[in-house]
């Protein structure tokens, strides 16, 4: 790191701390990947469905991003970049384990709301979704989780998947028809078809759970 | 009953109109809606303290190994998982991924029109289905080219009326190339296959007839669509407009349900630059 930030000075943007790293400050890429890190453990993990492949996977990208970070040509976000690397790596490891669907992820204390008055509840359905999401193909598991779990926009989705942006929007909406059934109890979980389920089913617009942070100016 | 929806991402509106869902039919407009909530809401998750102490110590090595350099050569096994977004880029443009990408086969007889995907087929496969048929045949059969007016409240008894051959094939005009959905289109008296009738509103656009002309301009909107069936006869193509906008509806088998079509509805630049310029996408039960 710079004396000047260590001095107090604003903090490099990502295409800086990505040119530092190439100029041979060793503590950029690191300082990169601290900012980034929770948002591609959250793609990984939700789209592999596992801990042990998120962290394999996250991982093998991140150190091959460090290794070939002269290739990245700013044509990107520096993060729709490392997005990219890091879902590369999570379709590689499900096309290689195709034989064996994903688990659905395990009942971690730690990935549920901590709030006593909606735990139970929100808990349950956040049980079942994980284990619809991981019945989906590969490609429409990724779109899904970038588009609808992380909240990026499908341009940005499109980028990380290296596809079009109508392909992205193909998949997630072919991946929700496939969740639907698995789903569909969760309207109304007492079984009364009169009586839409209001607990299950945010009562405001879908909010990100992990919202895309600014990058500091580095959009394309 | 929200009439204009966008797929992904849902406003307030579509959230709220799930309560007014009472019967299947009515679904497919809010379904997308729905499970988007449910997505969104998941809770957040962040890097465990392990593995991020553990990709720390990873990326150190890095450093330690001699790898400081960044320029340094990136072993192959590492390279499997990096794809920089120039070299990406570039994978669309090679021959062998555009060989697959076309390996869509399209073949007309006995009123249909089926499609073959071939994985890792070769081009010379398309061609042949391509000349097989010829181009004027082709825009004989390949689509209805109705210029049915299809809603999304509506889609379900459309299709199967499209399915049945009982669709009311509406008076047609044709739009002019790039006109877009809201405009009026100037009527052109009457296309071969088509009937015109001024004031009705009904339109296909000359970019939906030039889709649906032959196999070659069709199959790329096929195999754009990633149709995840080795092998199927669509039941019907049809050219019109879905809500207002210019469009072509694609009815295939489900992979999974055979009491359900796959409906795709898709703009006129379907096909180009391998994008779907897809607009819908929507399960309907046959009966």
């Amino acid at each position: 790191m710079s004396d000047d930030e260590q001095a107090g000075a604003p903090p490099l943007d990502d295409k800086a701390l990505l040119s530092a790293h190439l100029a041979g400050d060793g503590d950029a890429f690191g300082e990169l990947v601290r900012r980034h890190r929770d948002r591609l453990w959250a793609v990984a993990l939700r789209t592999l469905g596992n801990p042990d492949d998120a962290a394999d996977a996250v991982q093998n990208a991140l150190v091959s991003a460090y290794r070939g970070a002269a290739s990245y040509r700013g044509d990107a976000a520096v993060t729709t970049w490392l997005h990219r690397i890091v879902v590369n790596a999570c379709l590689d490891l499900l096309r290689r384990q195709k034989v064996r669907p994903t688990d659905p992820l395990p009942d971690d204390e730690s990935r549920h709301p901590a709030d006593p008055v909606d735990s139970i509840g929100a808990r349950d359905t956040a049980i079942v979704v994980e284990q619809a999401l991981a019945t989906l193909p590969p490609e429409q598991r990724a779109a899904i989780v970038l588009v609808d779990i992380q909240g990026y926009p499908v341009e940005d989705a499109a980028r990380m998947l290296d596809c079009p942006v109508g392909t992205v929007k193909s998949r997630c909406s072919r991946g929700r028809a496939r969740l639907l059934p698995q789903l569909q109890h969760l309207r109304n979980p007492e079984g009364d078809p009169a009586v839409p389920s209001e607990t299950t089913v945010p009562a405001v617009p879908a909010v990100p759970t992990d919202p895309p942070a600014p990058e500091g100016g580095d959009q394309p | 009953m929200t009439q204009h929806h966008d797929p992904v991402h849902p406003d307030a509106g579509d959230i709220g109109d799930i309560a007014d869902i009472r019967d299947i039919e009515t679904l497919t407009a809010n379904d997308d809606a729905y499970v988007s909530a449910l997505l969104a809401g998941l809770p957040a998750v962040v890097m465990p303290a392990d593995v991020a102490a553990r990709l720390d110590a990873a990326l150190a090595e890095a450093v330690l190994t001699g790898l400081t350099n960044p320029e340094a050569d990136v072993p192959a096994a590492a390279a499997a998982t990096v794809v920089p977004i120039t070299s990406a880029r570039s994978r669309w443009r090679d021959p062998r991924i555009l060989k697959v990408a076309a390996a869509v086969v399209l073949v007309l007889g006995g009123g249909g029109v089926a499609v073959k995907v071939i994985s890792g087929g070769s081009t010379g496969e398309t061609s042949t289905a391509a000349s097989a048929g010829g181009a004027a045949r082709a825009a004989e059969k390949l689509s209805l080219n109705s210029a049915h007016a299809y809603t999304s409240d509506t889609l379900a008894t459309d299709i199967r009326s499209l399915v049945a051959g009982s669709l009311p094939k509406a008076a047609v005009t044709t739009a002019p190339q790039g006109s877009a959905a809201g405009e009026t289109p100037k009527p052109v008296g009457t296309s071969p296959g088509l009937s015109s009738s001024p004031g009705s509103g009904a339109t296909v656009t000359k970019q939906l007839l030039d889709l649906t002309a032959s196999v070659d301009t069709l199959a790329p909107c096929i195999a754009a669509l990633e149709v995840e069936i080795a092998a199927v006869t669509p039941y019907a193509i049809d050219a019109g407009t879905y809500d207002g906008r210019p469009a072509l509806i694609v009815v295939l088998p489900n992979k999974e349900d055979p009491k359900v079509y796959d409906v795709f509805v898709v703009g006129a630049k379907c096909g180009q630059g391998n994008d779907a310029d897809f607009i819908a996408y929507r399960r309907v039960p046959r009966s």
